[in-house]
This record gives C-alpha cells, sequence and structure tokens, in this order.
C-alpha cells in the first residue's frame, strides 16, 4: 500500500490522539502530504476529519502526537503553534468571506505584512485568476455562491501558504456547479504546488480530486492510497462499500475460496471453514444473452435506465434451493424485460473476499 | 497500525498543565481567565460584603427586626411579588394571544404600543397615580362628573395607597416582560402546531389553552422572573404607595438608623427571593432552548374578528394600554407644560439632566468596553473552558441583584477603600483628600456598571452569534492574531449590537433610582433622585418634567425593540432587523 509520498513531505502529522471528553475522536493518526500533492480525507460525518483539519490549522489544541511542517514541529503535546504562525490556507465549507469587506479587502486580508504595492499586485492577480476581477471592490453577498466559493480559495492563496486546507468546500453548491469548480480548484491549486488536504465525504469527489485519498472511519485512517487502490483493492467491506454499492453474499471458505451461487472467489489467509462476505460491485455483473463457459443463469427482476447506465436487478437460484436477489450495473442498454432469463459473468477485479 | 492508547488521562506524552491553562484560556494566555474572574469578582463583591455585614451581627437592632420588621417586610415583598406575577403572566400572555392569533381594527399599531409602558419606570407610574388618583384629582373627579356625583363623600375609589394598588400599577408597566417574548413566540414557533391543532378540529380556546400556552409556559416564566425582579428592585412605588417591602425597610433601616449590618441582615432575606427568581429563570430559559429547537419558524395564521368582536377586541386590549402608558404619561405631559408655562425650565432641570446623563455616559461606557471584553472571551474560548465560562456567567449576575441590595453591599468596601486611601494619602503625603469613590461618582459608576454590565453583555453576545466562528479561524489562518480578529472582525460586525448595548445600558442607568438614591455624592442629584424627593415632599407636580424625561428616554430602546419581528422587505430593512435582533430578548431590556 502507497502510504508514502515520494518527495520530501511537507506536511507530517504522526501518532495523533484526540478526545472530546469522553469520546476518542482521533486514534494514533499519521500522514504525510509533500509539495503539490493533493490528499482528500474522507469518511463518514463524525468519523474525525474536520477535526483532524483543525488540529492542522492549529484551530484546536492538540492532545498527543506531533505535527510537522516542513522541519518544524508545529504541534505537539508541549507546543502550539498559533494557527496565524502556520503558513496554511483555509477554505471554509460557509466560504467565511468576510462581509464587511470588499472582495479585495477579504482577498487582502492575509497580504497585511506586505508592502501595499504588491499586496494590491497579488490581490488583482488573484481575482483576475478566478475571474472576478472586475468585482474586486464589491461585496460578498451579491455573489454567487459559486463566486463566493472562488474568492475564497483566491483569498487563502493569496499569502502563498505551503498548505491549503480545504473543509468540505463544494459541499455548499448544487452539482453542476460543483463539478465545474472542482476543475477549476484542482486546476488553481496544482498550479501553486502546495500541499493540499481536502475534507469531504462524497468518495466521487475524494477521487476525482486526489492523488491520495486517507479514508477514515470511527477516528482512524482505515486505508490510504490511490484512488484506483481504494476502488480495486479495499481492506475491508466499510472500504468497499464506501466508495460505492456491493452486493454482499455471507459464505464459507472451502479449498481456500469462497464459495457463492454465482461463483468461487480466491480467499488468500482465510481459515478453512470460516465464515466469509464477498462483496461484488454491480459494475463487475455483467449480463449475455446466451449461456457461455462459467456463466450464471439469471431471472430478472426489474431494470431501471439511470441514464449513462442502466441498474438491474437479478435473481439467482441458490444451491439450497432458495433465491438470491443481485443488483448489476451495466453500461450498455439491455434489451431485456422483466422475467426473462440472462447470463451473468463476474470480473473478478470488483468481488473482494473478507472475514465475516 | 498501532492501535495503543497514546492518550490516556495519565499519559506521559500529554502536559496536563500546559494543556489546561491553554484549555482555560482558549489559547490566548491566562490573562484573559484573570481579566474574567477580576470582573465577576468586582460585580458580585456588593454580595460577599452584604453576607460579611450581615454576620457581624446589628446588636439589640437584630431583635427589633426580627420581631417588628422583617415579618411584615417579607409578607409584603411576597405578597407584592405573587400579585404583580399572578398579573403580569396574566395580562401579558392573554394580551400577545389576542394579537396575534386575531385580527381586528387596530392590532397592528396596539401589537407595538403594548410595549409602551415599559418605558415608564415603577416609581414614575406610582408618582402620577399618586396625584390622578387623588380623591379630588382629575380621575375621580372626572368620574363624579360623569355619573353626576357632587362630592368626593358620595363616590370614592379604593385608596390606591395600599397593595392592591402597588399590584396594579406595577403589573400595568410589567406586563410587557410577559408579553414580549409570548408573543414571539405564539408568532414564530407555534404557527404549524396552531394549525395542527386547528385542522385536528380544536377552537381557538382550545387551541390556546391546550397547545400554546403549555408551549409558551417557558418563555412566559423567563418574562414573569424578570418582572418579578423589577418588582422586587422598585423602591419608589412601594414608598409612595405606603408598602413595606423588603426594599423599603433595607433603605429605612439604612438611613434612618444607620445601621449598616441591620440593614445587611434584611437584604440576605431578599437575596434568598433573588436566588429563586434567578433559578426559576435558568430552568425556564433551559426549557425555551429546548422548545424551540429545530423547529421551522411559520407564522400564525390571524383569524379575523368582524363586527362588534373586533371593536371588543381592540378596546380590551387598549385597557392595559391606557391605563399603564397613556394616562400616566398625558399626566405628566399636562403637568410638565403647566410647570414649564409657570416657572420655565428651572435650571436645577438642567443641572440634573446634566448629572444623569454625564454619569450614565461614563458608566456606559465602561460598562459596554467591559461587556465587550466578555463577550469576545467568552467567544474566544468557545465553551470549550467551563471556568471561564462560569466566571463569564457570574459576572453577568448583576442584573438579579436589586439596586438596594447591591449599594447596601457596596458601602462598606467603598467606605473602606475611601478611608485606607485617604489616611494613606495623609500619612504618606500629608495631602487629606475627601472620600475618594463615594464623593465622586465612582461609587454609582460601579454600581451601575455591575448592575447593568449583562444588559450590555447580553446584547454582544446575541450580536456575536450571528457572527460565524469560520469568520474567526479563516481570519487567524490568514495571519491575524487573537487581538486583531477583535477589531478587524468583531468590532466592525458586532457593531450593531454594540450600538444597542449602548444605548439600553444608558436608559438603564438613567433610570435607576434605589442604587443612585444609597450611593450618589452629597448634593447630587438625577432626575430620578429628585422625582423622589418631590414625591417624598408630596409636591408632586414639580417633578413632572423630570419625569417626563426619563419616560422619553425610555421610549428609545422601546422602538429598537418594536422592529424585532417585522418582516425584512429589503437589504437595508434586514440589516436594521438584525441589529434590533441583537437586542437578545428581554434579558437585555429592564426598566
Amino acid at each position: 500500500m502507497n502510504t508514502e509520498s515520494p518527495r520530501a513531505p511537507r506536511l507530517t502529522v504522526s501518532g495523533v490522539h484526540h478526545r472530546y471528553g469522553n469520546s476518542h475522536v482521533l486514534r494514533d493518526i499519521s500522514l504525510n502530504v509533500a509539495p503539490g500533492e493533493i490528499v482528500c480525507l474522507v469518511g463518514p460525518s463524525g468519523c474525525g476529519k474536520s477535526t483532524l483539519l483543525r488540529l492542522i490549522a492549529g484551530l484546536e489544541l492538540l492532545q498527543a502526537g506531533e505535527i510537522r511542517m516542513d522541519a518544524d514541529c508545529v504541534a505537539s503535546a508541549q507546543r502550539h503553534v498559533q494557527p496565524e504562525k502556520r503558513n496554511t490556507g483555509l477554505v471554509f465549507q460557509d466560504f467565511a468571506l468576510f462581509p464587511h469587506m470588499s472582495l479585495q479587502d477579504n482577498v487582502a486580508f492575509g497580504l497585511a505584512h506586505k508592502p501595499r504595492a504588491q499586496r494590491e499586485v497579488i490581490t488583482r492577480t488573484m481575482l483576475a485568476r478566478v475571474g472576478l476581477a472586475d468585482r474586486a471592490s464589491d461585496a460578498p453577498h451579491t455573489l454567487s455562491g459559486g463566486q463566493q466559493q472562488r474568492v475564497a480559495l483566491a483569498r487563502a492563496l493569496a499569502p502563498g501558504p505551503g498548505l491549503v486546507l480545504l473543509d468540505e468546500p463544494f459541499s455548499n453548491l448544487d452539482v453542476r456547479l460543483r463539478h465545474r469548480l472542482r476543475t477549476d480548484t484542482l486546476a488553481l491549486l496544482r498550479e501553486r504546488n502546495a500541499a493540499s488536504i481536502l475534507v469531504t465525504h462524497d468518495p466521487e469527489e475524494a477521487m476525482f480530486m486526489a492523488d491520495r485519498i486517507a479514508l477514515m472511519h470511527e477516528g482512524r485512517i482505515v486505508q490510504i492510497g490511490s484512488p484506483a487502490e481504494l476502488y480495486y483493492q479495499p481492506v475491508s467491506p466499510f472500504a468497499a462499500e464506501f466508495f460505492g454499492d456491493v452486493n454482499r453474499i455471507q459464505t464459507h471458505i472451502i479449498d481456500g475460496h469462497a464459495v457463492t451461487p454465482v461463483g468461487r472467489f480466491p480467499s488468500s489467509g482465510l481459515a478453512e471453514g470460516s465464515r466469509a462476505a464477498v462483496l461484488i460491485r454491480p459494475e463487475a455483473i455483467t449480463l449475455g444473452a446466451h449461456a457461455e463457459a462459467g456463466s450464471i443463469a439469471a431471472e430478472i427482476i426489474d431494470s431501471h435506465m439511470l441514464g449513462a447506465t442502466t441498474l438491474v436487478s437479478l435473481q439467482v437460484s441458490d444451491s439450497s434451493g432458495g433465491d438470491m436477489t443481485l443488483q448489476s450495473q451495466l453500461t450498455s442498454g439491455i434489451a431485456c424485460m422483466a422475467g426473462d432469463t440472462v447470463w451473468l459473468r463476474i470480473d473478478s477485479a470488483g468481488a473482494f473476499v473478507f472475514a465475516d | 497500525m498501532q492501535h495503543g492508547p497514546a492518550l490516556p488521562a495519565h499519559g506521559v506524552a500529554f502536559n496536563w498543565r500546559y494543556a489546561v491553562s491553554v484549555r482555560l484560556s482558549g489559547g490566548l494566555g491566562a490573562g484573559w481567565l484573570l481579566i474574567a474572574a477580576i470582573v465577576a469578582l468586582l460585580v458580585l463583591l456588593p454580595v460577599f460584603s452584604l453576607g460579611h455585614h450581615a454576620l457581624q451581627g446589628s446588636g439589640e437592632l437584630w431583635s427589633h427586626l426580627a420581631a417588628y420588621v422583617l415579618p411584615q417586610a417579607l409578607r409584603d415583598s411576597l405578597l407584592l411579588l405573587s400579585g404583580v406575577g399572578i398579573m403580569v403572566v396574566t395580562l401579558g400572555s392573554s394580551l400577545a394571544w389576542l394579537v396575534t392569533a386575531y385580527s381586528f381594527p387596530g392590532r397592528r399599531l396596539l401589537s407595538w404600543a403594548l410595549l409602551l409602558p415599559l418605558a415608564v419606570p415603577t416609581y414614575i407610574v406610582a408618582f402620577a397615580y399618586l396625584d390622578l388618583w387623588h380623591p379630588v384629582g382629575a380621575l375621580q373627579t372626572g368620574l363624579r362628573g360623569l355619573l353626576g356625583y357632587e362630592s368626593p363623600r358620595d363616590l370614592r375609589l379604593p385608596d390606591i395607597r395600599s397593595m392592591w394598588g402597588c399590584i396594579l400599577l406595577l403589573g400595568l408597566v410589567l406586563y410587557p416582560y410577559v408579553y414580549l417574548p409570548a408573543r414571539a413566540l405564539f408568532q414564530m414557533q407555534a404557527g404549524g402546531l396552531i394549525d395542527a391543532s386547528r385542522t385536528l378540529g380544536a377552537g381557538p380556546w382550545r387551541s390556546f389553552f391546550r397547545v400554546a400556552l403549555p408551549l409558551a409556559r417557558p418563555a412566559i416564566a423567563v418574562g414573569a422572573s424578570l418582572a418579578l425582579m423589577e418588582a422586587l428592585n422598585d423602591i419608589g412605588a412601594a414608598e409612595f404607595l405606603g408598602v413595606r417591602t423588603l426594599t423599603v425597610s433595607i433603605y429605612a433601616t439604612w438611613v434612618n438608623r444607620s445601621s449598616l449590618p441591620g440593614a445587611a441582615q434584611i437584604a440576605l432575606f431578599m437575596l434568598a427571593i433573588v436566588l429563586s427568581l434567578i433559578a426559576l429563570e435558568r430552568w425556564a430559559r433551559r426549557h425555551q432552548r429546548y422548545a424551540t429547537s429545530g423547529r421551522q419558524a411559520r407564522p400564525l395564521a390571524a383569524q379575523p374578528l368582524k363586527g362588534w368582536r373586533g371593536l371588543l377586541a381592540c378596546a380590551l386590549a387598549s385597557v392595559p394600554l391606557l391605563l399603564g402608558f397613556a394616562l400616566p404619561v398625558g399626566y405628566l405631559v399636562v403637568e410638565a407644560t403647566k410647570r414649564f408655562n409657570f416657572a420655565g425650565l428651572e435650571a436645577s432641570i438642567l443641572r440634573e439632566t446634566l448629572n444623569t446623563v454625564g454619569m450614565s455616559a461614563l458608566a456606559t461606557l465602561v460598562a459596554t468596553a467591559l461587556a465587550f471584553l466578555m463577550a469576545f472571551i467568552l467567544r474566544v474560548t468557545r465553551g470549550q473552558a467551563p471556568l471561564v465560562s462560569m466566571l463569564v456567567r457570574c459576572a453577568s449576575l448583576g442584573y438579579a441583584i436589586p439596586g438596594t441590595l447591591l449599594a447596601i453591599g457596596l458601602l462598606g468596601p467603598l467606605a473602606g477603600f475611601d478611608n485606607a486611601f485617604s489616611s494613606f494619602l495623609e500619612q504618606s503625603f500629608g495631602i487629606s483628600t475627601g472620600l475618594l469613590l463615594s464623593g465622586s461618582g465612582a461609587a454609582l459608576v460601579y454600581a451601575y456598571v455591575a448592575r447593568f454590565l449583562a444588559v450590555g453583555s447580553g446584547s454582544i453576545e446575541a450580536g456575536f452569534s450571528k457572527i460565524p466562528h469560520s469568520l474567526d479561524d479563516a481570519a487567524r489562518a490568514l495571519g491575524e492574531h487573537a487581538g486583531g480578529v477583535a477589531r478587524r472582525i468583531h468590532l466592525p460586525l458586532g457593531m450593531p449590537a454594540i450600538a444597542a448595548a449602548m444605548l439600553l445600558v444608558f436608559v438603564d442607568c438613567m433610570k435607576e433610582l434605589p442604587a443612585t438614591l444609597l450611593l450618589r455624592p452629597l448634593n447630587f442629584e438625577t432626575l430620578a433622585t429628585h422625582l423622589y424627593g418631590e414625591a417624598a415632599r408630596g409636591t408632586y407636580e414639580s417633578g413632572a418634567i423630570a419625569a417626563l424625561l426619563i419616560v422619553l428616554a425610555g421610549l428609545l430602546p422601546i422602538i429598537l425593540l418594536s422592529r424585532i419581528g417585522q418582516a425584512p422587505a429589503s437589504r437595508k430593512t434586514a440589516q436594521a432587523a438584525d441589529a434590533a435582533a441583537a437586542l437578545p430578548d428581554l434579558h437585555a431590556y429592564r426598566t
């Protein structure tokens, strides 16, 4: 698993624990981010990802562990560098634009230490870069949500932070706008060569944005790696289910394989006879009109066209005489109706066996 | 991955002392904790000193007080509080229901005009009615003329100078404390539920008693506890109307018998009542939060009342306005005009106005600065520092402490400081100073600040709560330190709330009577003490101008207050509504 980034890290988080009262919100978190790299923290709400971001920014006090920026320790149980001294850029879910300041004053806020002329140049450049140069003296509330998000990003990037932290920066925007802004944001982050951490609960967003994804669950990082690694080599049922729907089949290990009505799946490291769960992604199930070697008969229960894909519910007969329902997601349209018999095949790259 | 518990409470890696000191102060240094502690201590100092004096004992006086003064004072105070409590709850909640659930001629006007009695302090309403209600005064003479009687012997209303008169008058000016929160709740929170109740077949009466009233109970209790604190604080009305409450007894024990321990002993009984009122308010506020949380606000649709029913509703709702505001203020206007035509604007009135404004302005500046500081400390620590939060809460308990109690508690420490300071100067430099704090009015400013700090911080905290915390975080991450965030973010964005706080504190200081009476420097008269002196001498009419000025000042916050709940039509009015909503609730608005 690729847990280390290849270059010298900009940010190093090691052994971080955090509690609020009795709840242990972060457990032994270690993570590093290289300059120019974008790491996405994903996980269900309450998994601790926002707390980790706040600890890195210095908005919460670190209780145990250590956070380093380049070679310097910025936070440990003994040391707390104030947030204003950490050279991080922060983009908030609600954008947090200062309502009483114009756009240019917002963007110039973090440039107070720079000479006036330079301040103006940077502010103008940044606003032009996000396409809002002509709105420089407008108030934030006159902007649309997408424009506010762009100003928030420009403001965070203006002081040239070594580390950019984005806390669900697109969640307040509608879907279409979200997709466009992802692309714009990605381009902007890339050209600044800053290390970036983006927090999101949206797995698709994480896969789109991230060089590496850190999946968090109940205060731990359960898996970290490239989007493809997380999608195709999940380390647990939770990881597999987080990045997409799965068909789940309960079974046992026989002869080193998890045996199911739809085939035998090799299982390494699981004890003979132990309980196992086979997780199959819907798009790994393909359908054919005719029987082929290794294909299995199934009856179509219903099908729903979702646009680019079609979702088909199938019924497969169990060896013990029972029935089992599976979901298949097909990229091509299918000319079949409920009640038809089809022949399914399973792509083993989309099927995972775990101890149950 | 290592799953070891690296964060046990006694882990080696965890530096408690560091964490505690930073946590307590929100990472700002222990200085903030210290400031909160000092302010809380200064506000509560009078209470501590009171206990100290009471424990010293008043010698033989105590047996006299316990036998002849205390039983009557306790009985009168409790009777008065019960009466006023029943009156403000009935009047306040029924009026609130009338103007929200029904539409009738004059409803819009009445809806805010019913707040006007708040502008009339208790001692002024009593002052006005003493003369109005006099057997040969305007009211009874007019009534006799109307009914065709000749002499006061034929028709004479009961004497207003009695317990029931005091309850009636206090209730008439204090009911808005219940009316305002109850109205807000009926308007905003109860809408959907009352609609549901109506569609389930409950008529307006049943909806009121089964749904609206239980829902509003916490809001009503908060309002009632504030009204009762005000009733307990009152000294003028009770004194003028001959009701010997605890407040009057404390004042008399100090002024007539010069016994600080004696006054302090009675004051301890008052403190017990204050504490139970605070407990009531806290309890109600907790339930209020629960009752109003997470519910979609939907305005209540009013039932139209047609024909004579509408006129009856209008007439009924006008009665408290008439008796609590129009009549006494009309009387003051008439008397003030007479006085002005007769004697012009006397120099004494000008001097007293300057005294009042000067003292109030000074106290307002200090109180607002401290309130800003406390609200800022609370915001920076974000409730994660229980000790700081507790100290800030303690610092805002002054609003519940009656002025008399506060003043009696302050007399000891002030005299102690003054004596120590002047003897120090005398011994060290041979200079003879007078009494520095008591003689200069600093004592008065101290008392005002202690009593009204909560009014200011309530308003500023409410304003701060509208500033998202992410703005603070953004400014910090962009390189601004904590103090800079206060200056560049909180100050400009909190300005409407700060301005509202200043207005509220200023007007409260202007109206304050009991603490002013006890703590003012010799021969220093404010409008309120002037009025008190005139009433005590029985020369009512010459106090009318002073009373009118106080009422006029008291109208300002009500105008601000009346903008709450009006639908913002544009950006501009939305900002105005924001400013008005920065008034936390009646907590900040007290007569």
